[in-house]
Protein backbone atom coordinates (compact mmCIF):
# COMPACT_ATOMS: atom_id res chain seq x y z
CA UNK A 1 0.00 0.00 0.00
CA UNK A 2 2.93 2.40 0.68
CA UNK A 3 4.09 1.89 -2.88
CA UNK A 4 0.58 2.66 -4.08
CA UNK A 5 0.52 5.85 -2.01
CA UNK A 6 3.83 6.91 -3.53
CA UNK A 7 2.40 6.26 -6.99
CA UNK A 8 -0.80 8.25 -6.26
CA UNK A 9 -1.78 9.74 -9.64
CA UNK A 10 -1.78 13.50 -10.09
CA UNK A 11 -2.11 15.09 -13.56
CA UNK A 12 -2.33 12.65 -16.44
CA UNK A 13 0.89 12.78 -18.46
CA UNK A 14 2.01 11.02 -21.66
CA UNK A 15 3.13 7.40 -21.03
CA UNK A 16 1.19 7.28 -17.77
CA UNK A 17 0.75 3.97 -15.97
CA UNK A 18 -2.98 3.05 -15.88
CA UNK A 19 -4.42 2.73 -12.41
CA UNK A 20 -7.29 0.83 -10.84
CA UNK A 21 -9.88 3.52 -9.98
CA UNK A 22 -11.30 1.39 -7.16
CA UNK A 23 -7.87 1.37 -5.46
CA UNK A 24 -7.48 5.09 -6.14
CA UNK A 25 -10.94 5.69 -4.68
CA UNK A 26 -9.85 3.93 -1.46
CA UNK A 27 -6.55 5.83 -1.30
CA UNK A 28 -8.35 9.11 -1.93
CA UNK A 29 -10.91 8.33 0.75
CA UNK A 30 -8.06 7.91 3.25
CA UNK A 31 -7.24 11.55 2.51
CA UNK A 32 -10.65 13.21 2.09
CA UNK A 33 -12.97 11.20 4.36
CA UNK A 34 -12.98 11.07 8.16
CA UNK A 35 -15.94 9.27 9.74
CA UNK A 36 -19.00 11.05 8.39
CA UNK A 37 -16.90 14.05 7.38
CA UNK A 38 -15.59 14.94 3.96
CA UNK A 39 -13.26 17.64 2.67
CA UNK A 40 -14.74 20.58 0.81
CA UNK A 41 -13.01 23.68 -0.55
CA UNK A 42 -16.05 25.97 -0.65
CA UNK A 43 -19.81 26.36 -1.03
CA UNK A 44 -21.62 28.53 -3.56
CA UNK A 45 -24.71 28.92 -5.73
CA UNK A 46 -24.55 28.94 -9.52
CA UNK A 47 -26.85 29.14 -12.54
CA UNK A 48 -26.36 25.62 -13.93
CA UNK A 49 -29.38 23.33 -13.73
CA UNK A 50 -31.43 26.55 -13.74
CA UNK A 51 -30.01 27.48 -10.34
CA UNK A 52 -28.34 25.19 -7.77
CA UNK A 53 -26.45 25.41 -4.49
CA UNK A 54 -23.16 23.52 -4.53
CA UNK A 55 -20.64 22.04 -2.14
CA UNK A 56 -17.24 21.80 -3.89
CA UNK A 57 -15.89 18.47 -2.66
CA UNK A 58 -12.29 17.30 -2.79
CA UNK A 59 -10.99 14.16 -4.45
CA UNK A 60 -11.73 11.91 -7.42
CA UNK A 61 -10.88 8.40 -8.56
CA UNK A 62 -10.29 9.34 -12.22
CA UNK A 63 -7.83 11.74 -13.83
CA UNK A 64 -9.63 12.97 -16.96
CA UNK A 65 -7.25 15.14 -18.92
CA UNK A 66 -9.97 17.63 -19.88
CA UNK A 67 -11.43 18.00 -16.38
CA UNK A 68 -12.38 21.51 -15.22
CA UNK A 69 -12.30 20.89 -11.48
CA UNK A 70 -9.76 22.73 -9.36
CA UNK A 71 -6.34 21.48 -8.33
CA UNK A 72 -7.71 19.82 -5.22
CA UNK A 73 -8.59 16.90 -7.50
CA UNK A 74 -4.89 16.18 -8.11
CA UNK A 75 -3.54 17.22 -4.70
CA UNK A 76 -6.31 16.40 -2.20
CA UNK A 77 -3.85 16.37 0.70
CA UNK A 78 -3.30 20.12 0.38
CA UNK A 79 -6.78 21.50 -0.09
CA UNK A 80 -10.10 21.66 1.69
CA UNK A 81 -11.45 21.39 5.21
CA UNK A 82 -13.49 18.64 6.79
CA UNK A 83 -17.23 19.14 7.12
CA UNK A 84 -19.71 16.79 8.73
CA UNK A 85 -22.80 15.92 6.68
CA UNK A 86 -24.90 18.23 8.86
CA UNK A 87 -22.57 21.21 8.55
CA UNK A 88 -22.07 20.69 4.79
CA UNK A 89 -25.83 20.63 4.25
CA UNK A 90 -26.22 23.67 6.48
CA UNK A 91 -23.81 25.58 4.20
CA UNK A 92 -25.49 24.29 1.05
CA UNK A 93 -28.91 25.27 2.42
CA UNK A 94 -27.68 28.73 3.42
CA UNK A 95 -26.41 29.42 -0.10
CA UNK A 96 -29.62 28.04 -1.61
CA UNK A 97 -31.73 30.43 0.45
CA UNK A 98 -29.46 33.36 -0.29
CA UNK A 99 -29.62 32.69 -4.05
CA UNK A 100 -33.31 31.70 -3.94
CA UNK A 101 -32.70 28.34 -5.59
CA UNK A 102 -34.30 25.04 -4.64
CA UNK A 103 -31.76 22.51 -5.90
CA UNK A 104 -28.57 21.21 -4.30
CA UNK A 105 -25.54 19.11 -5.26
CA UNK A 106 -21.95 18.38 -4.41
CA UNK A 107 -19.56 18.77 -7.32
CA UNK A 108 -15.92 19.42 -8.23
CA UNK A 109 -14.63 16.06 -7.04
CA UNK A 110 -16.38 12.68 -7.21
CA UNK A 111 -19.42 12.88 -4.88
CA UNK A 112 -19.69 9.13 -4.33
CA UNK A 113 -16.37 8.96 -2.46
CA UNK A 114 -17.00 8.89 1.31
CA UNK A 115 -20.18 6.82 1.21
CA UNK A 116 -21.02 7.36 4.87
CA UNK A 117 -20.81 11.13 4.38
CA UNK A 118 -22.92 11.13 1.22
CA UNK A 119 -25.70 8.99 2.67
CA UNK A 120 -25.88 11.16 5.78
CA UNK A 121 -25.78 14.28 3.59
CA UNK A 122 -28.82 13.00 1.70
CA UNK A 123 -30.55 12.28 5.02
CA UNK A 124 -29.87 15.87 6.03
CA UNK A 125 -31.13 17.06 2.64
CA UNK A 126 -34.43 15.21 3.21
CA UNK A 127 -35.01 17.39 6.27
CA UNK A 128 -34.73 20.62 4.25
CA UNK A 129 -37.33 22.34 2.10
CA UNK A 130 -35.13 22.11 -1.00
CA UNK A 131 -36.74 20.29 -3.91
CA UNK A 132 -34.05 18.25 -5.63
CA UNK A 133 -30.56 16.92 -4.98
CA UNK A 134 -28.59 16.31 -8.18
CA UNK A 135 -25.91 13.67 -7.66
CA UNK A 136 -23.32 13.96 -10.43
CA UNK A 137 -21.02 10.95 -10.68
CA UNK A 138 -18.55 9.18 -12.93
CA UNK A 139 -20.43 5.98 -12.10
CA UNK A 140 -17.33 4.00 -11.03
CA UNK A 141 -18.39 3.22 -7.46
CA UNK A 142 -22.08 2.83 -8.37
CA UNK A 143 -21.06 0.29 -10.99
CA UNK A 144 -18.68 -1.52 -8.64
CA UNK A 145 -21.17 -1.91 -5.79
CA UNK A 146 -24.90 -2.25 -6.43
CA UNK A 147 -25.70 -1.94 -2.76
CA UNK A 148 -24.57 1.68 -2.95
CA UNK A 149 -27.21 2.44 -5.58
CA UNK A 150 -29.81 0.50 -3.59
CA UNK A 151 -29.16 2.86 -0.66
CA UNK A 152 -30.44 5.74 -2.79
CA UNK A 153 -33.88 4.20 -3.26
CA UNK A 154 -35.25 5.61 -0.05
CA UNK A 155 -34.44 9.20 -1.05
CA UNK A 156 -37.35 10.60 -3.03
CA UNK A 157 -35.81 13.87 -4.10
CA UNK A 158 -32.49 12.64 -5.55
CA UNK A 159 -31.63 12.66 -9.26
CA UNK A 160 -28.39 11.11 -10.49
CA UNK A 161 -26.36 12.27 -13.48
CA UNK A 162 -23.88 9.65 -14.70
CA UNK A 163 -21.07 11.15 -16.75
CA UNK A 164 -19.54 8.77 -19.31
CA UNK A 165 -16.03 9.42 -20.53
CA UNK A 166 -15.75 7.15 -23.57
CA UNK A 167 -17.39 4.66 -25.91
CA UNK A 168 -14.69 2.00 -25.79
CA UNK A 169 -12.15 0.73 -23.23
CA UNK A 170 -9.06 2.03 -25.02
CA UNK A 171 -10.47 5.55 -25.25
CA UNK A 172 -11.62 5.31 -21.63
CA UNK A 173 -8.10 4.50 -20.48
CA UNK A 174 -6.48 7.21 -22.58
CA UNK A 175 -8.87 9.92 -21.31
CA UNK A 176 -9.18 8.98 -17.64
CA UNK A 177 -5.93 7.17 -16.83
CA UNK A 178 -7.89 4.19 -15.49
CA UNK A 179 -7.39 0.55 -16.51
CA UNK A 180 -9.48 -0.62 -19.46
CA UNK A 181 -11.55 -3.08 -17.43
CA UNK A 182 -12.97 -0.16 -15.41
CA UNK A 183 -14.71 1.05 -18.59
CA UNK A 184 -17.65 -1.22 -17.75
CA UNK A 185 -18.36 0.25 -14.31
CA UNK A 186 -20.38 3.32 -15.48
CA UNK A 187 -22.53 1.08 -17.69
CA UNK A 188 -23.10 -1.22 -14.73
CA UNK A 189 -24.05 1.89 -12.75
CA UNK A 190 -26.71 2.71 -15.35
CA UNK A 191 -28.12 -0.82 -15.12
CA UNK A 192 -28.12 -0.63 -11.32
CA UNK A 193 -29.94 2.71 -11.39
CA UNK A 194 -32.59 1.30 -13.73
CA UNK A 195 -33.07 -1.77 -11.52
CA UNK A 196 -33.34 0.40 -8.40
CA UNK A 197 -35.77 2.82 -10.09
CA UNK A 198 -33.68 5.84 -9.09
CA UNK A 199 -34.24 8.96 -11.22
CA UNK A 200 -31.22 9.58 -13.43
CA UNK A 201 -29.95 10.63 -16.81
CA UNK A 202 -26.67 10.06 -18.59
CA UNK A 203 -24.18 12.61 -19.88
CA UNK A 204 -21.20 11.85 -22.09
CA UNK A 205 -18.16 13.76 -23.32
CA UNK A 206 -19.04 13.49 -27.01
CA UNK A 207 -17.19 16.68 -27.96
CA UNK A 208 -15.78 15.76 -31.44
CA UNK A 209 -12.42 17.22 -30.42
CA UNK A 210 -12.27 14.36 -27.91
CA UNK A 211 -14.60 11.62 -29.22
CA UNK A 212 -14.62 10.51 -32.88
CA UNK A 213 -17.99 10.25 -34.56
CA UNK A 214 -17.89 6.44 -34.81
CA UNK A 215 -17.22 6.12 -31.10
CA UNK A 216 -20.12 8.46 -30.32
CA UNK A 217 -22.41 6.33 -32.44
CA UNK A 218 -21.25 3.13 -30.76
CA UNK A 219 -21.84 4.72 -27.35
CA UNK A 220 -25.40 5.79 -28.20
CA UNK A 221 -26.18 2.37 -29.68
CA UNK A 222 -24.90 0.69 -26.54
CA UNK A 223 -27.07 2.95 -24.37
CA UNK A 224 -30.03 2.22 -26.65
CA UNK A 225 -29.61 -1.50 -25.96
CA UNK A 226 -29.75 -0.80 -22.23
CA UNK A 227 -32.75 1.56 -22.42
CA UNK A 228 -33.99 3.72 -25.31
CA UNK A 229 -35.06 6.59 -23.03
CA UNK A 230 -31.60 6.71 -21.45
CA UNK A 231 -30.10 6.92 -24.94
CA UNK A 232 -32.54 9.53 -26.28
CA UNK A 233 -32.11 11.67 -23.18
CA UNK A 234 -28.31 11.66 -23.40
CA UNK A 235 -26.75 14.99 -22.45
CA UNK A 236 -23.79 15.62 -24.75
CA UNK A 237 -20.95 17.53 -23.15
CA UNK A 238 -18.24 19.73 -24.64
CA UNK A 239 -14.90 20.75 -23.19
CA UNK A 240 -14.75 24.36 -21.98
CA UNK A 241 -11.51 26.33 -21.52
CA UNK A 242 -11.42 26.47 -17.71
CA UNK A 243 -8.03 27.34 -16.19
CA UNK A 244 -7.39 23.82 -14.96
CA UNK A 245 -8.56 22.31 -18.25
CA UNK A 246 -5.89 24.29 -20.09
CA UNK A 247 -3.23 23.18 -17.60
CA UNK A 248 -4.29 19.51 -17.72
CA UNK A 249 -4.38 19.48 -21.53
CA UNK A 250 -0.84 20.86 -21.65
CA UNK A 251 0.37 18.39 -18.99
CA UNK A 252 -0.99 15.59 -21.18
CA UNK A 253 0.91 16.89 -24.21
CA UNK A 254 -2.03 18.53 -25.99
CA UNK A 255 -1.56 22.10 -27.21
CA UNK A 256 -4.47 23.82 -25.48
CA UNK A 257 -4.51 26.81 -27.84
CA UNK A 258 -4.71 24.59 -30.91
CA UNK A 259 -7.30 22.38 -29.22
CA UNK A 260 -9.68 25.23 -28.56
CA UNK A 261 -9.21 26.73 -32.02
CA UNK A 262 -11.18 23.74 -33.31
CA UNK A 263 -14.97 23.99 -33.40
CA UNK A 264 -16.66 21.94 -30.72
CA UNK A 265 -19.68 21.09 -32.82
CA UNK A 266 -18.12 19.85 -36.04
CA UNK A 267 -20.80 17.23 -36.51
CA UNK A 268 -23.90 19.17 -35.46
CA UNK B 1 -59.99 12.74 -36.25
CA UNK B 2 -58.80 13.96 -32.84
CA UNK B 3 -55.19 13.16 -32.00
CA UNK B 4 -54.98 10.56 -29.25
CA UNK B 5 -53.83 11.68 -25.80
CA UNK B 6 -50.76 9.43 -26.21
CA UNK B 7 -49.77 11.05 -29.49
CA UNK B 8 -50.16 14.54 -27.95
CA UNK B 9 -47.97 13.49 -25.05
CA UNK B 10 -45.40 12.10 -27.50
CA UNK B 11 -45.38 15.39 -29.40
CA UNK B 12 -44.77 17.37 -26.22
CA UNK B 13 -41.93 15.08 -25.13
CA UNK B 14 -40.25 15.53 -28.50
CA UNK B 15 -40.56 19.31 -28.03
CA UNK B 16 -38.86 18.95 -24.63
CA UNK B 17 -36.10 16.75 -26.07
CA UNK B 18 -35.57 19.36 -28.79
CA UNK B 19 -35.30 22.08 -26.16
CA UNK B 20 -32.82 20.00 -24.18
CA UNK B 21 -30.70 19.48 -27.29
CA UNK B 22 -30.64 23.07 -28.51
CA UNK B 23 -31.11 25.27 -25.49
CA UNK B 24 -28.65 23.57 -23.20
CA UNK B 25 -29.09 22.08 -19.79
CA UNK B 26 -29.44 25.20 -17.73
CA UNK B 27 -32.94 26.41 -18.48
CA UNK B 28 -35.95 25.33 -16.49
CA UNK B 29 -39.41 24.56 -17.86
CA UNK B 30 -40.50 27.89 -16.43
CA UNK B 31 -37.80 29.68 -18.41
CA UNK B 32 -39.05 28.27 -21.71
CA UNK B 33 -42.76 28.33 -20.93
CA UNK B 34 -43.70 31.28 -23.13
CA UNK B 35 -41.75 29.85 -26.06
CA UNK B 36 -43.42 26.45 -25.65
CA UNK B 37 -46.91 27.88 -25.34
CA UNK B 38 -46.48 30.08 -28.43
CA UNK B 39 -45.00 27.23 -30.42
CA UNK B 40 -47.43 24.55 -29.25
CA UNK B 41 -50.52 26.24 -27.93
CA UNK B 42 -52.43 23.09 -28.94
CA UNK B 43 -50.61 21.27 -26.13
CA UNK B 44 -51.13 23.98 -23.50
CA UNK B 45 -53.14 21.69 -21.19
CA UNK B 46 -50.31 19.15 -21.07
CA UNK B 47 -47.66 21.86 -20.70
CA UNK B 48 -49.47 23.26 -17.69
CA UNK B 49 -49.74 19.75 -16.21
CA UNK B 50 -45.96 19.47 -16.35
CA UNK B 51 -45.50 22.97 -14.98
CA UNK B 52 -47.34 22.05 -11.81
CA UNK B 53 -44.88 19.24 -11.14
CA UNK B 54 -41.60 20.26 -12.73
CA UNK B 55 -41.49 24.00 -13.36
CA UNK B 56 -38.00 24.54 -11.89
CA UNK B 57 -36.31 21.56 -13.49
CA UNK B 58 -34.23 21.47 -16.68
CA UNK B 59 -35.58 19.38 -19.59
CA UNK B 60 -33.46 16.23 -19.13
CA UNK B 61 -34.42 15.87 -15.51
CA UNK B 62 -38.07 16.28 -16.47
CA UNK B 63 -37.75 13.48 -19.06
CA UNK B 64 -36.11 11.21 -16.46
CA UNK B 65 -38.89 11.90 -13.94
CA UNK B 66 -41.61 11.43 -16.54
CA UNK B 67 -40.08 8.05 -17.42
CA UNK B 68 -40.97 6.92 -13.89
CA UNK B 69 -44.48 8.45 -13.98
CA UNK B 70 -47.09 5.83 -15.03
CA UNK B 71 -49.22 8.48 -16.76
CA UNK B 72 -46.31 9.55 -19.00
CA UNK B 73 -44.11 6.47 -19.26
CA UNK B 74 -45.51 5.01 -22.49
CA UNK B 75 -45.28 8.37 -24.23
CA UNK B 76 -41.68 8.87 -23.05
CA UNK B 77 -40.68 5.51 -24.53
CA UNK B 78 -42.53 6.19 -27.79
CA UNK B 79 -40.97 9.65 -28.15
CA UNK B 80 -37.52 8.25 -27.36
CA UNK B 81 -37.81 5.63 -30.10
CA UNK B 82 -38.56 8.45 -32.56
CA UNK B 83 -35.90 10.80 -31.17
CA UNK B 84 -33.05 8.27 -31.14
CA UNK B 85 -33.06 8.24 -34.95
CA UNK B 86 -32.33 11.97 -34.89
CA UNK B 87 -29.49 11.40 -32.44
CA UNK B 88 -27.98 8.70 -34.64
CA UNK B 89 -28.13 10.70 -37.88
CA UNK B 90 -25.44 13.11 -36.56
Amino acid sequence: MDEERKAYPRFLKPNFKPFDPIKIAKLTEEIVCRGDERKYTYFYATGVYAGISTGYCVGCCLRCFYCWSNISRDFPEWYGEFYSAASAMKSIHKHAKSARVTKARISGGEPTLCREHLVKLLEEFEKTDLRLFILETNGILFGYDKSYVDELRRFERVHVRVSLKAGDPEAFMSRTGAIKSAFEYPFKAIEHLLESNVSFHVAAMTDPRIMPREERRALIERLEKIDVVVAANLEEEVVDPYDMTLIRLEAYGINATEFFKQTSRAYY
Amino acid sequence: MQPSSLSRQVELIIEILTLAEHEGEDLSLNDVLDFLLKRRGDLSDLIRQLLELYSEYPPRIIIALMRKDPSWRSAVYEASRIWINYKLIY
